[in-house]
């Protein structure tokens, strides 16, 4: 979906629907399955959140609760969270911004807030990427486990907080004092207002509950 | 002898393909390319921090490998500059003296400029008794004369040294050139 705006609408729909009941939950990882291009993290990553997620599960069942409504609700978020992480371009956070805050009479607080939270994406992603260099670079040096990993944070937040102070002295340097002017343009296709509707429809379903969708039916 | 095999290796970082089928041995080698063209990638699979999506690399006779990437502030560890070099299993003198840094042994590493943050890491990176040792744009952030002096101490180094650079510029004698194109790392034709 490249149009931010229903892609984040979609996702806050599903996200409710997930949240509310299994049936949301199922619901919403068919919606994943049928309208995005099911594009998942790495194997690795899917290892890692899987294992943790029927650890989470288990303890939840042993402890007394539904451990199964557990698993299918978090397994439901996490794929529709995958959707939403592989879907973001750069730009789209800034476009939304800019555009919820012309739509509420607030645009210059639209453009900050859209500006922060590009930035604030983009510096997550540089972040990774240090992180996998900085603990490399670490890992060289054969220290014991414990300092190692607080020479890792250590670096990361240096790094980060260098990184930071860098990019604010450059949008400085460019002219930025707060707000400003960005016209974003977006062109929805009939596919992304057919799959934002299905997605409205599953959190609809999730909260009437499929009894009462069959009784209105009738 | 020390060498590094690079076995019909490919790389792949992103929407980025590298491939690579070369033979490393004892000496300096500088790897050259435009910048975007995978010598970060090379450098960074050659020092474990990436597994070849096929193909394999063979380290023979390599007891220590270290590599140091663009960003020295990724290899700092200590709190003060002192530590940093301990941080390497090395004595601090003479080191900082040779370094340019004496009498900041007390400094904190993070403050130091970008440009000393390189030479302590170089520094150290070049006085540890590795054996194979990769080193992603080291001439970057220094000046000629610096550049002059890391070229000279590059030379002298045993085992196996790569060097990855964008520049064609104020580069030391090496044993052999290497360049990335077309998503390929070859021998330099000169």
């Amino acid at each position: 979906m490249n149009d931010p705006r229903y892609r984040l609408l979609a996702v806050a729909a599903l996200s409710g629907a997930a949240f509310i009941s299994v049936a949301g939950a199922i619901g919403a990882a068919l919606w994943w399955f049928v309208c995005s291009n099911r594009t998942l993290p790495s194997g690795r990553t899917v290892l890692y959140l899987g294992v943790t997620v029927l650890l989470a599960a288990a303890a939840t069942a042993v402890s007394g609760g539904d451990g199964v409504q557990y698993l299918v609700r978090i397994s439901a978020v996490l794929l529709v969270a995958a959707y939403a992480y592989a879907s973001q371009r750069d730009g789209d956070l800034f476009d939304l911004g800019a555009w919820i805050g012309a739509r509420v009479g607030l645009p210059a607080v639209g453009f900050d807030l859209g500006l922060t939270a590009e930035l604030t994406l983009g510096s997550l992603e540089a972040a990774a990427d240090d992180l996998s260099q900085i603990r490399l670079a670490v890992e060289q040096k054969r220290l014991p486990l414990l300092p190692r990993w607080f020479a890792v944070g250590a670096a990361l937040l240096h790094v980060e907080l260098r990184r930071g102070r860098e990019l604010a002295g450059l949008i400085a340097l460019r002219g930025y004092a707060g707000g400003g002017v960005h016209v974003p343009h977006f062109a929805p296709t009939l596919a992304e207002r057919l799959a934002t509707g299905v997605a409205i429809s599953v959190l609809l379903f999730a909260i009437l509950g499929p009894r009462d969708i069959f009784i209105l039916s009738l | 002898m020390t060498a590094v095999i690079l076995d019909h290796v490919v790389l792949e970082r992103g929407a980025f393909r590298l491939e690579a089928d070369a033979v490393f041995g004892p000496g300096l080698h500088v790897v050259v390319g435009r910048i975007g063209t995978g010598k970060s990638t090379l450098a960074l699979a050659l020092a474990g921090g990436l597994a070849p999506l096929s193909g394999a690399i063979h380290f023979e006779g390599v007891s220590r490998r270290l590599w140091v990437g663009q960003s020295p502030g990724h290899h700092l560890t200590g709190a003060t500059v002192e530590s940093e070099v301990e941080s390497w299993g090395l004595p601090p003198e003479p080191l900082l003296g040779r370094l340019g840094l004496a009498g900041r042994g007390n400094a904190d590493p993070f403050r130091l400029s970008r440009g000393e943050q390189q030479r302590l890491v170089l520094g150290c990176a070049l006085a540890t008794d590795a054996d194979f040792l990769v080193l992603d744009e080291p001439f970057a952030p220094l000046d000629v004369p610096g550049r002059i002096a890391l070229g000279r101490a590059l030379g002298g180094r045993p085992g196996v040294t790569i060097a990855t650079t964008h520049t064609d510029r104020h580069l030391p004698p090496a044993t052999a050139r290497w360049r990335i194109r077309n998503g390929r790392l070859g021998p330099e034709e000169r």
